[in-house]
């Protein structure tokens, strides 16, 4: 279903099959909303926004959770998959502060169900911290990327809580640190507009950093500077839906002045590798065609 | 339907890295997105000791532009610059009428609610345009340590504009966040939607000021004039509601276009 109000000589080309690589639940509604509502909500919009898979990163938020928050989280990610196994995938979170065995078997709980296609950390540790080995080696045990959250922040206008929150969170240098260190990882380091040029140039020489879109205002500069430094194979479409729109996310994709084969890696062709999104989901291709065209 | 951006800057903006260099690069952008008119102000303007050494190279580079209306950047703590233009407004800035006076309170260290805004409103009354209040202008964790500038208080913004019913007000790059706190300040304080964001933004927006109060804005040339276009149309708020939305600069602009 596409938005009747799209008018048919809408003066963007939009692409109608991408992958959102970088989406949530609304996370304090998990109590209040089934997972198949939820899911069902997202995939509306999807379809409204020509996105054909998307992929789940969960309940990530607040940090510090424990173990029974964590498997409602992960539970709840799947249920959401389940709902629609041919648009949504999932990825598994996990605290790694809590005890490693723990943390090892829910990644083995998770990602050995066919729902949960990779890992997503937080800012629960930093991605420099030795704790960070256990999901590292399951991470490659499974075969699996890991979806990292990733800012070059300026904390200052930061309330005290907030800071304590981001204590351990990590900068692309971190990120960087654990893509040398686990080169056999394939890593999604999030939030191209939020680590900017130079997060860009920190993981430029990594070939398993892939960098998503995801996050942020629509604003020029760092998606032309990742095209010239890293080159469109390197850069990946997420939206972090819902606190973010399509429109905002996608407009920056349009915006950037791509060829279209460059916005085909970016918007669906580099996740369908990445993710390793088989036949089994729903189909993707370079159709073009103005949203009112679609809907007619 | 006519769309017409209330929000736009061109120029060199040091934090950031442009996308479009030349005005021709803007203008080409917007015609891709058939967006009919643009109000446009000189980025340089905003840190520049006297806004006015860039607002005089914009306005003369805009002379005649089909789409481009020249905003007049104003910095009221200036009192020489205002006094200037209070004199100057009826021939305009070198014979040219500006569409809009700008103000960006936080990057020139002054509150909503002093003599400061009483000053710039005095200014875009004796201009006979609307006022725009810059309210921020990128995310504030991305800010280099040299330049920490909060958001301007939309609260207070919004008892200034009380104080002022016959001035029409815009307040742009307001977050979605913040638009709750604008409500109070009667009709004649509007938002723009280039930073409105998530899930239903517009339609969230709708639910909290009133469409009537919202204008077609983007950022751009910090920001993509794309993103705002999508937003526009990305709604259930019904097709005469959108036409509202991007055809609002009309209507607020207090005169008509002039050359």
């Amino acid at each position: 279903m596409v938005s009747p109000l799209f008018p048919d000589d809408f003066p963007i080309p939009l692409c109608r099959s991408v992958v959102d690589t970088h989406v949530h639940p609304r996370m304090s509604e998990l109590e209040r909303i089934s997972p198949e509502a939820m899911a069902a909500e997202l995939v509306a919009d999807m379809d409204r926004a020509g996105v054909a898979v998307a992929g789940i990163l969960g309940r990530v938020l607040p940090p510090r959770q424990n173990e029974d928050f964590i498997r409602t989280g992960n539970d709840y990610t799947i249920a959401m998959v389940r709902a629609f196994p041919d648009r949504l995938y999932g990825l598994c979170y996990v605290n790694p502060s809590l005890d490693p065995a723990w943390v090892r078997d829910e990644l083995d709980r998770c990602l050995s169900q066919p729902e949960m296609r990779g890992v997503k950390q937080e800012i629960d540790v930093n991605a420099r911290d030795p704790r960070m080995e256990v999901v590292m080696e399951r991470a490659m045990h499974y075969r699996c990327p890991v979806l990292f959250h990733c800012l070059l922040m300026n904390p200052w206008s930061f309330s005290e809580e907030l800071k304590a929150w981001q204590a351990a969170s990590s900068d692309p240098n971190d990120i960087a640190w654990l893509a040398q260190a686990f080169p056999d990882v394939p890593i999604q380091m999030a939030h191209l507009e939020g680590v900017g040029i130079a997060g860009i140039d920190a993981v430029a020489s990594l070939p398993n950093v892939m960098i998503d879109t995801s996050g942020y205002l629509p604003f020029t500069g760092s998606l032309e500077y990742a095209i010239e430094c890293v080159g469109a194979d390197r850069i990946i479409f997420g939206t972090d839906w819902p606190g973010r729109g399509y429109p905002n996310q996608l407009g920056r994709i349009y915006g950037a002045g791509l060829t279209e084969e460059e916005q085909d890696k970016i918007l669906f062709r580099n996740a369908r590798s990445f993710w390793k999104l088989d036949d089994s989901f729903a189909a993707t291709s370079r159709r073009r065609e103005g949203v009112g065209h679609e809907h007619h | 339907m006519s769309i017409i951006d209330v929000n736009a800057l061109f120029g060199h903006w040091p934090i950031q890295r442009r996308r479009y260099h030349t005005l021709a690069e803007l203008d080409a952008a917007y015609e891709r997105c058939q967006i009919d008119e643009v109000w446009l102000s000189a980025a340089e303007s905003i840190l520049a000791p006297d806004p006015m050494e860039h607002d005089l190279q914009l306005f003369r580079s805009l002379r005649g532009h089909p789409r481009f209306r020249p905003v007049l950047t104003l910095r009221p703590t200036l009192r020489y610059r205002t006094e200037k233009l209070l004199v100057e407004a009826e021939s305009g800035i070198d014979g040219m009428r500006p569409v809009a006076c700008k103000v960006f309170p936080n990057y020139h260290s002054y509150p909503v609610n002093g003599p400061e805004m009483e000053t710039a409103a005095l200014v875009a009354k004796a201009f006979r345009c609307p006022l725009l209040v810059q309210i921020q202008l990128n995310d504030i964790r991305s800010q280099p340590p040299v330049m920490e500038v909060a958001p301007v208080d939309v609260t207070a913004l919004a008892e200034f504009a009380r104080k002022h019913p016959e001035l029409n007000i815009i307040a742009l790059s307001v977050t979605s966040g913040e638009l709750k706190n604008l409500k109070s300040g009667g009709p004649h304080l509007h938002a723009d939607m280039a930073f409105l964001d998530g899930k239903d933004a517009l339609t969230g927006a709708d639910e909290i000021v009133g469409a009537e109060r919202l204008c077609f804005g983007s950022m751009a040339g910090l920001a993509y004039p794309e993103a705002a276009l999508l937003k526009l149309f990305w709604t259930d708020l019904g097709a005469e509601t959108i036409r509202r939305i991007a055809e609002a600069g009309w209507h607020l602009k207090g005169r008509e276009r002039l050359p």
